[in-house]
């Protein structure tokens, strides 16, 4: 296993996909946060014509509220790069063929799918660092701006968030990193692992959005089970609960607060439900892998 | 069987759900052999070896390697060493590189890496991408994965393929090599000529099945002896060992421009001198054909024998 690990661990850390992924992730989160903190120095008219006395974004790009948004990075859009990068891991074996000399002197398929695994989890703590450390760095910046100060007073009462919120991050991305790599492993190949798990997301993050706007409407009605199913099953919701979480830990008080929906948080209901899927995720990868393995590359 | 068989192999088959891609083979190789494994496109050779490599469960037969079931031990894999019909590697790193992520998976020590790289001749470039090698580049740097770990048993699937007939030079050096230093190697190739040089033993499978298993000895002369003959007169022996004075041993008599071919038993070669200079045939060449196994394959996979 030692050997799988370390031989996964070179070729994932050489690969030119892991690291241009990872610039593009925070080019994308730099600029992002770039025209917020512009946003939050436009006075931004109220719904009677005037002025907001305080700008809503101000809480947003300044610390510590900055962290919430940096925290959950990787899970909201971070998550994309992150799929690419895990069906790109385990499809390629195939499409390159070098699933052949892998397995060839009777390597462990179960390991194999194991190392791989731990290697995707792996990348995710590797995205989530830097992209935490870049929010925390314009958020200084924005503070500086703002307020003429860093406020450090934070770092010792929310020490704690920070850190659960990097746990959260990392477990809300956990099964669709898992999903990627089973589904590549599965289909033999990363482009139908990548457009099946995207898809999902997609339809997941949009059909969510318009839950949330129709929930209100369902509760009190004999519909009102839909919203509960939806809570329970949906990998987006569960994840939601535990970013919003982490949302609500720093923003609390703010006016950015306001327009989150008001859910009651389950963080163990939610936490379990995606460990529940990452396992049948796990599940399906190593029975995928027990199949047959043929000699010519799928891509030839 | 003895304890020196490196790899048995019992009624093995497989089949790809209607189609029988290996049809009930058995046969085992011992240390320090070198054997062809020939036949014709589809004829289940690539299967047979990703069976024994362990990539390919076969639906019935067993395998033993180095005495030990495969289905109950997988370890004894790591004494076998594959050179895949395609050569694969990760495009985006070096041979060096490719060849350490193997080692480690291998558990083969990476510090064999730089004289494996000088054997195959690919020191000079083992710092170049492997998706800028050429095809030739491609298959020595297999051939090394192959040879990684000091394994046993080697399973080569076209190991010439793409070469320079230097390279082919270098690999069927290579192979002596191996065997003379007690390696086994399972040589499965389109090239006969290549078996033909290098093989002690060749097995032929068509249609899933082995449908021979000898020496290459034995193909190469089979049980009729194809002769070269030159006399004084040729037209006067054309007659005669055509005509019905021609001994019951001799089966056939072709006229060619400048000699005779004849086809007869191997053990009445010395009778067919005699008879001729018996005749005042007086010869002038007389010299056993040799067999070829294109012929040979061609013979066996047609069902013409």
């Amino acid at each position: 296993m030692r050997g799988l690990l370390a031989a996964e661990v070179l070729k994932v850390t050489r690969r030119p996909m892991t690291w241009i992924a990872l610039g593009i992730l925070l080019a994308i989160m730099a600029t992002l946060r770039i025209l917020l903190i512009a946003i939050s120095f436009v006075p931004l008219p109220a719904a009677d014509q005037q002025p907001m006395p305080v700008n809503p974004f101000v809480d947003l790009v300044t610390l510590p509220g900055a962290l919430a948004d940096a925290l959950n990075f990787v899970p909201s859009t971070g998550v994309f790069a992150l799929l690419v990068v895990a069906a790109s891991l385990a499809g390629t074996e195939f499409a390159w063929g070098t699933i052949v000399p892998l397995l060839s002197r009777g390597a462990s398929r179960s390991q194999l799918v194991l190392a791989k695994a731990a290697v995707t989890m792996g990348l995710i703590v590797l995205y989530l660092l830097p992209t935490v450390a870049l929010g925390l760095l314009l958020g200084a910046v924005a503070s500086q701006l703002h307020y003429g100060s860093i406020p450090l007073e934070w770092i010792r009462e929310r020490w704690l968030d920070v850190l659960l919120g990097l746990v959260r991050s990392f477990w809300a991305t956990v099964p669709y990193v898992l999903a990627a790599t089973a589904l590549a492993i599965l289909f033999r190949s990363s482009a139908l692992a990548m457009g099946t798990v995207l898809a999902y997301v997609i339809v997941e993050q949009v059909g969510l959005g318009v839950f949330q706007l129709l929930r209100p409407m369902l509760a009190n009605t004999t519909w009102s089970w839909i919203a509960s199913i939806i809570d329970w099953v949906l990998l987006g919701a569960n994840a939601n609960e535990l970013t919003g979480l982490t949302t609500r830990a720093f923003l609390a008080g703010s006016a950015q607060l306001g327009e989150l929906p008001a859910t009651e948080a389950h963080p163990w209901r939610a936490a379990l439900v995606l460990a529940a899927y990452a396992t049948v995720f796990l599940a399906l990868a190593l029975a995928a892998i027990r199949r047959d393995v043929g000699t010519r590359p799928t891509s030839s | 069987m003895t304890e020196s068989a490196l790899l048995r192999v019992e009624g093995l088959t497989k089949r790809f759900g209607d189609r029988l891609a290996v049809d009930g083979i058995s046969f085992s190789l011992q240390r320090g052999e070198l054997v062809g494994l020939l036949g014709p496109n589809g004829a289940g050779k690539t299967t047979t070896i990703s069976m024994i490599a362990g990539l390919i469960r076969p639906t019935a037969g067993r395998i033993f390697l180095l005495g030990r079931p495969l289905e109950e031990d997988r370890t004894t894999l790591r004494r076998v060493g594959l050179m895949p019909e395609v050569p694969s590697f990760y495009p985006y790193l070096n041979a060096r590189q490719n060849l350490e992520v193997m080692a480690r998976v291998y558990g083969a020590d990476p510090g064999e890496i730089d004289g494996l790289l000088e054997t195959v001749g690919l020191a000079e470039h083992a710092g170049r991408p492997f998706r800028t090698y050429s095809q030739g580049m491609r298959q020595m740097l297999s051939l090394a994965n192959a040879l990684l770990g000091d394994p046993e048993l080697l399973l080569l699937d076209e190991p010439t393929n793409g070469l320079d007939p230097l390279g082919q030079q270098r690999v069927h050096q290579l192979l002596r090599d191996l065997v003379a230093r007690g390696k086994t190697v399972l040589l499965s190739s389109h090239l006969l000529r290549d078996v033909q040089e290098l093989c002690q033993r060749v097995m032929i499978i068509h249609r899933g099945k082995l449908i021979e298993d000898s020496p290459i000895e034995r193909l190469l002369r089979p049980g009729e002896l194809r002769v070269l003959v030159r006399t004084v007169a040729d037209e006067r022996a054309f007659i005669l060992l055509s005509g019905p004075a021609r001994p019951e041993w001799i089966s056939s008599v072709d006229r060619h421009d400048d000699h005779l071919e004849v086809r007869l038993s191997p053990e009445h070669l010395p009778e067919l001198s005699a008879f001729l200079v018996q005749h005042g045939l007086y010869l002038r060449e007389l010299r056993p054909l040799e067999g070829d196994l294109v012929t040979a394959f061609f013979q066996l996979t047609s069902g013409t024998r």
